[in-house]
């Protein structure tokens, strides 16, 4: 019980600790790859909390989706290393009263609000890979179909916005300049 | 103990590669050049470059080896010899080995060089040409499991290897993992003809050291998966559990690096076409004979 | 975002990133040593690029200053190290001919059969290069191998190696994956000024990469029927020319395409002389082989030019 309370505690701090990296830091890798390792430590956070499915699952999304995103930092941003002394830092006042707000609002929530009672004991990690799958494929199948569905339409519509339009005027324009 | 037994024989697989490695580019069988390379790059100089993300350098080869062990450590030798085996085994080598192209993106972001900068911004492309075809094959090995569980898989084959059961996932996986190790001919981010050895090219000394003993122990790691998912893990006659992964794991690694040998290296272009107009409808299609062999045959 | 971007180039998929310049050469595993390439990258894509050579020779003979003829071919000959015994023949013909000596013909055919000798081991030695570029480690072993055999090689023995050359021309053509990296690859189409050589000979079929590599593979096999046909090596020796003078011109189909001397002779010493060869024309073709191209494309394409940077001529 300790142990689980003092990993859960380091874990916790540790994702912490790397949020605040993600915004210290100029550089946009280190930027990336510290917010990757955040979401990593809130991977093992669930490990500690006895949930190790969605542990091992948060630490493997999170590899691949932060890596990617730090490709489009650098490719974006004028000063990808963070070694020309530029200020990434804009809208300071609105950031910082956005920031306390949500951090209040999130406080709140989490001591005004009714948990139920504690499990004394979680179910073994097999028991809750299986009930997982069938809330999965039972009562949430609808809305994780739907999101996901969603979510491919608006990749499939980005990338067709940002091809560019194909006519036969710019298209003849192109074999001019060629 | 199971932890150092398992590491003991990583160790001695990768040593036994890097002999076999050596055999097939020199000619030559010298059993100990593994050991006295290793202790040559503890000797030699370790060239920091200019202006590095010191963090990222020193921190990328420590971290592939990190995790090429850490996938190791769900994979059963024999029915008890695992370090962890975790109920969701099938799924924690994929996390741990999402990770390798986190370590080739901070080893080719943090020299501040060219060509590794290059390197490591590839292995991204790769992973999106090589992911699925890990994950597809391995969801189809677990369907007929019924379980994640590394040993249960294992166990799952018992009389009908996977590779009988679902040759077309083996190919897949196999190739996969070849390109997951960055393994001649898919070795788009070290590439020494184009890229001068890419993420490699700025390590020397005790990090190259590192790097190329964490390079072979993914080698070894994902033949070890092969062998588990695939190959039966410690089926066989006679021979004690053990032997038979070791001999299964080796024999995959080794013919990971042959093929190698006789291929030139892949266009990243080719390989992102293939693996997704070729490779991903092949991989659902060995989920959907799956599903149907799972569901008709008792 | 828009205001910082607006004024960087663009690259062909209408992104505007940093672009690098990064030095390939002048000694990169992938290229031929002393040949320097410099290239302006976006991301993995090149969009301009040009070649150097570091070691290639000055096309100018020093005021006033004489060469004693045979110093002059010893020092053509070990000027171009990757084809030294066409530029000895070279030499040898041009100083000939400016002392007027007639053809010999016994003497022709060894020199022949010599040059022809040389021509597949330069190709194989361009196939060992390949190899190391392309990652090929079979290929560049093999060819590597066989290229040390033939250079010790008499005529007897080179006969014996026919079929090692012909099952690595069969090999390359059944090996997986070398098409599709090949083909389409640093096209050169068969009306582009100043080919010489199979670069040239390609060009009249796809003209890309996969056709240079045939046709270099075709040559091995037509020098290896030429040397049976004929007989033994010779190494091209100067001719006694005596006190001779006059002004001599000779072409020699190198391994790497035509090279061309003209020299003044006077009282058996080299006066002055003018040195084309087939690489200094290749070399100016590389801009326009990598614009546009990934990286891995571009240095194929100017890997299967075969450029050797000692026979470019400054």
């Amino acid at each position: 019980m300790y142990a689980q309370a003092f990993f859960v505690a380091v874990f916790g701090l540790a994702a912490i600790g790397f949020g605040v990296v993600v915004f210290r830091t100029s550089s946009m890798v280190r930027s990336a790859l510290a917010l990757l390792f955040s979401q990593t430590a809130v991977g093992c956070m669930f490990l500690a909390m006895q949930t190790e499915f969605l542990g091992v699952l948060q630490i493997m999304m999170m590899a691949t989706e932060m890596s990617i995103m730090a490709i489009f930092m650098v490719m974006f941003m004028m000063d990808p290393g963070g070694m020309g002394g530029m200020d990434m830092t804009h809208q300071k006042r609105f950031s910082i009263g956005a920031g306390v707000v949500a951090a209040g609002v999130a406080i709140v929530v989490a001591f005004w609000a009714d948990w139920g009672p504690v499990t004394a004991e979680a179910p073994d990690a097999a028991m809750q890979t299986r009930a997982l799958g069938i809330e999965l494929l039972g009562r949430s199948m609808l809305i994780f179909e739907t999101a996901g569905v969603t979510i491919l339409t608006a990749m499939i519509a980005a990338t067709a916005v940002a091809i560019p339009v194909q006519t036969t005027a710019n298209s003849a324009d192109k074999e001019d300049t060629e | 103990m199971n932890f150092v037994i398992v590491l003991v024989a990583l160790l001695g697989s990768v040593w036994l590669l890097a002999v076999v490695e050596g055999w097939t580019t020199t000619g030559r069988l010298r059993p100990a050049a593994p050991l006295l390379s290793g202790l040559a790059h503890l000797g030699r100089e370790s060239i920091v470059p200019r202006t590095p993300d010191r963090v990222f350098f020193e921190t990328a080869p420590v971290l592939l080896l990190i995790v090429a062990v850490l996938g190791a450590a769900v994979l059963p030798l024999a029915p008890t010899l695992v370090i962890a085996d975790l109920a969701t085994g099938a799924l924690f080598i994929n996390a741990a080995l999402a990770y390798v192209l986190v370590a080739l993106i901070m080893a080719g972001w943090g020299p501040n060089g060219a060509y590794a900068m290059i390197g490591g911004w590839r292995f991204l492309g790769q992973l999106i040409a090589y992911a699925m075809l890990i994950v597809m094959p391995i969801t189809a090995v677990a369907m007929r499991a019924e379980s994640l569980v590394t040993t249960v898989i294992v166990g799952s084959q018992d009389g009908l290897w996977n590779i009988v059961y679902q040759p077309l996932g083996f190919v897949l996986f196999f190739i996969a993992a070849m390109a997951l190790a960055f393994r001649a001919p898919f070795d788009l981010p070290t590439a020494p003809g184009e890229l001068g050895g890419g993420v490699d090219a700025e390590y020397t000394g005790v990090r190259l050291g590192v790097l190329r003993l964490a390079r072979l122990t993914l080698v070894i790691t994902l033949a070890s998966a092969t062998t588990v998912f695939y190959l039966g893990g410690w089926h066989g006659p006679l021979l004690p559990p053990w032997a038979w992964s070791l001999i299964k794991t080796l024999a995959v690694a080794v013919s990971m690096l042959l093929a190698g040998r006789y291929l030139p290296r892949i266009r990243e272009a080719d390989l992102m076409r293939w693996c997704w107009t070729l490779g991903i409808p092949l991989a659902l299609l060995n989920i959907i004979v799956v599903g149907l062999l799972v569901l008709v045959v008792p | 975002m828009i205001e910082v971007t607006k004024d960087l180039p663009r690259s062909a998929d209408g992104l505007a990133m940093d672009w690098m310049k990064v030095p390939f050469g002048p000694v990169f595993p992938g290229l031929p040593g002393g040949l320097k390439l410099t290239l302006t990258l976006d991301g993995d894509g090149v969009t301009e690029g040009q070649a150097t050579s570091l070691v290639g020779m000055i096309n100018e003979s020093e005021e006033g200053k004489e060469i004693d003829a045979e110093t002059f071919i010893e020092r053509l000959a070990s000027a171009m190290p990757l084809a030294s015994v066409s530029y000895r023949l070279l030499a040898c013909l041009a100083i000939e001919r400016a002392a007027g000596l007639e053809n010999d013909s016994a003497t022709d055919q060894a020199r022949a059969v010599a040059l022809e000798c040389e021509r597949i081991a330069s190709h194989l030695g361009w196939l060992a290069q390949t190899g190391r570029q392309l990652g090929f480690a079979w290929l560049t072993d093999r060819a590597a191998t066989l290229q040390l055999e033939i250079r010790r090689a008499s005529g007897k023995r080179l006969l014996e190696l026919t079929p090692a050359l012909h099952a690595l021309a069969a090999r390359l053509g059944r090996t997986p994956l070398l098409k599709s990296r090949l083909k389409g690859i640093g096209i050169l189409p068969s009306g582009t000024g100043g080919l010489s050589g199979p670069v040239a000979r390609a060009a009249d079929d796809a003209g890309d990469a996969w056709a240079r590599l045939w046709q270099r593979l075709d040559e091995i096999i037509t020098s290896l029927d030429y040397i049976k046909a004929t007989g033994e090596p010779g190494l091209p020796v100067l001719r006694n020319i005596g006190r001779g003078s006059g002004t001599g011109e000779a072409t020699v189909e190198t391994p790497r395409g035509e090279a061309q001397l003209s020299l003044i002779l006077e009282h058996g010493q080299v006066k002055s002389y003018r040195l084309d060869t087939a690489c200094s024309h290749h070399i100016g073709l590389v801009a326009k082989l990598v614009e546009g191209r990934e990286l891995g494309d571009a240095l194929v394409a100017v890997g299967s030019l075969d450029l050797s940077p000692w026979e470019v001529i400054s």
